[in-house]
């Protein structure tokens, strides 16, 4: 089931274009990185999502509902972070999670429970005002679970966490994805959410450069060798690196072949090796090499 | 909505500055009520006036005394008045302010001494001046031995007297001016008499106390009334003659159900008075909630976490302001209940017994309030003053966004509208009647009362004052509705 549809989102503020087309969408379960360099317009489409900006054009769909015609009909499916995790300083974590509990009639069980599942039971009473970036961010996520969201919005959610924390926040998500939420996490950088996002879209000064699921990108990944021979004319569908060196994009299997094929036309092979590039990587490559960060 | 307003509540509650602002109310509160304690006595009169001072007086006379020459022809004169006023200095500095002695020196002995300075110094008659003397020395017997009633039948003697000539001359007189004269000087004499046996038979002597006061105000508004045909007064004239009105017929009330309506120094008082004193306060405070309860959350980000929520703008905003309503009403009920208790200690809780007696001006009779019905009319009155600082705080608070000036423009407001109201009135701007300030206190115009700004009127203060709630309101909803959630 579809549960976000973005489709061509444009948004402008004066004369600058901030967004740029931006269409995207997320199915049951699915967990899709939103990855784009600071200020490419991540935090923007977040918003125009959620109705705390106007769309100049386009359309926002959740569940089915638009954003803009049924609000809160829209809204009640959705939990989130949005930039950073603003909470009532002067009050405690719990009363922050009370008093979104209140708005949606969420019983006291509920925030114990999600209170558990972000691992704050110990320090929930203590005032907000004196959490770590990395407890208000699990505090963050604990308030947009409360309402038992459809789609759950991330915006940088790993922002300010250890290693620890930022593994611990990657199980979760992976967790609530299995419960068949959505979610949409954004980042900076790709390589933090590899392991856990099956869809990805890569946004660049306001318009999607990118956007894939993660199988397409696996395989494009695992599909290049580098060989080092002593010349390189005469060989078909190659990319050249050097004078003695080349980039072929073929399945493991079509190896033997391909060796078989270099021999044939009195090639010598000096070495061959799998070129690792991260997920990161092969966007860059597949977008034209251009940096994102 | 009720979810909304019960967190915004919430919200306001665990925030450390309300606390900071209701005991700054109570310190108020405490401070208020021990001056009335300190600087009124029993009587409620202000005490540093009734500490008596006569010396600089003294000085003053006898210094002036010392330049003039009694052997001078053209210094006569001069020197037996200034004698006399001398004599006078010194005879208030052995009485008390406020005593009936003190009190009447200046009317019943003026003549006497005067007339003794004059037949000792210029025209020396012992016969005379022994007379003089004799009276003088018998009015100061009855001051020592305190026997009022003396004076109090002299009163009355020299009133029938004046009462009996005029009765004979009103039968032997044709002109109808004259006729029309004497009655009414009639009139008032007779209340005079009045007055003074009701002096006699209840003895109140001339001394500060509430019953005198109601008395010579009683005489003063009757005269003052008896003498004014409304027709043909300005409007100025005709407030000041509302105010003998109202005095007369509450002078009158006192007088016959000898219950001192004006003493300062009670809990009832200071709670009919709890605007002139504490509207201050409220003003502070609700300015304070209402200009920081939406710009605040916008500029620590929260704003984001309430936006998210099934809940339309609209519905936001307008919870927001029923809490800034709810705070208003609950600051207004706090500083009675502050005063109940801190001037319940001072000075006890029996004055709330005593009725409020307003004048009614359309149906021309005193109405009695309970103090409580009374405050709760005022406080109505009193609603539109309030709800539009509130209004223009969370209007300015939506539109900026910014804390200070949500706050600041309102105070500067409040403080200048008495200002802007004397200008107005000073230099009769008649289109001023459409400035909000000049309509939203309806205390004026309270039991048919005329307000001090001629122009405008009951009816059209509260369309006014309507019109700049609907503008501010309507402007604030649909500046939040609009609100982009801007990238920080």
């Amino acid at each position: 089931m579809e549960i976000l549809k973005c489709s061509n989102l444009n948004k402008s503020f004066g004369r600058k274009k901030i967004l740029n087309n931006v269409s995207l969408s997320l199915d049951e379960g699915d967990v899709l990185g939103f990855i784009g360099p600071n200020g490419a317009g991540k935090t923007t489409t977040i918003k125009l999502i959620l109705g705390l900006q106007s769309i100049d054009s386009g359309t926002v769909t959740i569940c089915g509902y638009d954003i803009k015609k049924e609000f809160t009909k829209a809204i009640k499916n959705v939990g989130g972070i949005i930039e950073s995790p603003d909470m009532y300083m002067y009050l405690s974590g719990y009363d922050n999670l009370k008093l979104i509990a209140n708005l949606y009639g969420v019983s006291k069980e509920k925030i114990d429970e999600v209170v558990k599942l972000v691992g704050l039971e110990k320090r929930i009473y203590d005032k907000v005002s004196k959490y770590s970036l990395g407890m208000r961010q699990r505090l963050g996520i604990a308030a947009s679970l409360l309402n038992d969201p459809k789609l759950l919005i991330l915006d940088e959610p790993t922002n300010g966490l250890d290693p620890e924390g930022n593994k611990q926040i990657r199980n979760l998500i992976l967790k609530l994805s299995k419960k068949g939420i959505a979610i949409l996490v954004s980042s900076h950088a790709l390589s933090e959410l590899e392991s856990i996002v099956n869809k990805v879209v890569i946004i660049q000064k306001g318009s999607i450069v990118e956007t894939s699921t993660l199988e397409e990108v696996k395989k494009s990944k695992n599909s290049y060798y580098i060989f080092e021979v002593d010349k390189i004319k005469g060989i078909d569908n190659i990319e050249k690196i050097s004078e003695n060196s080349f980039k072929v994009n073929i399945n493991r299997e079509e190896i033997p072949e391909f060796i078989n094929k270099l021999i044939d036309k009195k090639i010598k092979i000096y070495s061959i090796y799998e070129d690792k590039l991260s997920l990161e990587d092969a966007f860059l490559k597949r977008t034209g090499g251009n940096q994102i960060d | 909505m009720i979810k909304l307003i019960k967190n915004e509540l919430f919200k306001i509650f665990h925030k450390k500055s309300i606390y900071v602002l209701a005991g700054i109310m109570l310190a108020f509160v405490i401070l208020n009520n021990i001056v009335y304690k300190v600087f009124y006595d029993d009587n409620s009169n202000y005490i540093s006036q009734t500490l008596n001072d006569s010396s600089w007086e003294i000085d003053y006379y006898s210094e002036e005394l010392k330049n003039l020459d009694i052997n001078k022809e053209s210094d006569k004169e001069e020197y037996i008045s200034c004698k006399t006023s001398y004599d006078i200095a010194v005879l208030h500095s052995s009485y008390q302010i406020g005593t009936w002695q003190y009190n009447i020196i200046d009317t019943r002995l003026y003549d006497i001494i005067y007339n003794i300075n004059y037949y000792t110094y210029i025209e020396k008659n012992d016969k005379l001046l022994k007379e003089y003397q004799d009276k003088y020395d018998y009015y100061i017997n009855s001051f020592e031995n305190n026997n009022f009633k003396v004076f109090i039948k002299e009163e009355l003697d020299s009133t029938q007297k004046e009462i009996d000539t005029l009765e004979k001359e009103k039968k032997t007189i044709t002109s109808t001016k004259r006729l029309k004269e004497i009655e009414d000087s009639l009139n008032i004499l007779y209340i005079k008499k009045e007055m003074i046996n009701y002096r006699i038979s209840n003895d109140v002597p001339y001394s500060n106390s509430y019953l005198n006061t109601a008395i010579e105000d009683y005489i003063d508004t009757y005269t003052y009334l008896n003498s004014t045909t409304v027709d043909s007064l300005s409007y100025n004239e005709k407030i000041e003659y509302n105010n003998n009105l109202s005095k007369n017929a509450t002078s009158k009330y006192i007088i016959d159900n000898k219950i001192d309506l004006n003493q300062e120094n009670t809990v009832r008082n200071n709670l009919r008075c709890i605007f002139n004193s504490y509207e201050i306060l409220i003003v502070i405070l609700i300015i304070i909630i209402s200009g920081t309860i939406i710009s605040n959350e916008f500029n620590k980000g929260t704003i984001k976490n309430l936006l998210i929520r099934p809940y339309k703008r609209s519905t936001i905003f307008i919870s927001k302001y029923i809490s800034s309503f709810i705070i208003l009403i609950l600051s207004i009920i706090y500083l009675v209940f502050l005063e109940l208790i801190v001037g319940g200690i001072l000075f006890g809780l029996d004055s709330l017994n005593i009725p409020i007696v307003v004048y009614n001006f359309t149906t021309s009779s005193l109405v009695e309030y309970n103090i409580f019905t009374y405050l709760g009319i005022l406080i109505l009155a009193k609603m539109p003053l309030l709800i539009l600082i509130m209004t223009l705080s969370i209007t300015l608070s939506t539109i900026t966004l910014n804390s200070p000036i949500s706050i600041a423009v309102p105070i500067l407001g409040y403080t200048f509208s008495g200002i802007i109201g004397s200008l107005a009135m000073s230099f009769d701007l008649k289109w001023m009647k459409y400035f909000p300030t000049m309509n939203w206190d309806l205390t004026e115009y309270l039991f048919g009362g005329l307000p001090a700004f001629q122009y405008t009127s009951l009816s059209h203060a509260i369309i006014i004052s309507i019109i700049y709630f609907a503008i501010m309101f309507t402007l604030s909803i649909i500046v939040f509705n609009k609100k982009n959630i801007k990238n920080i």
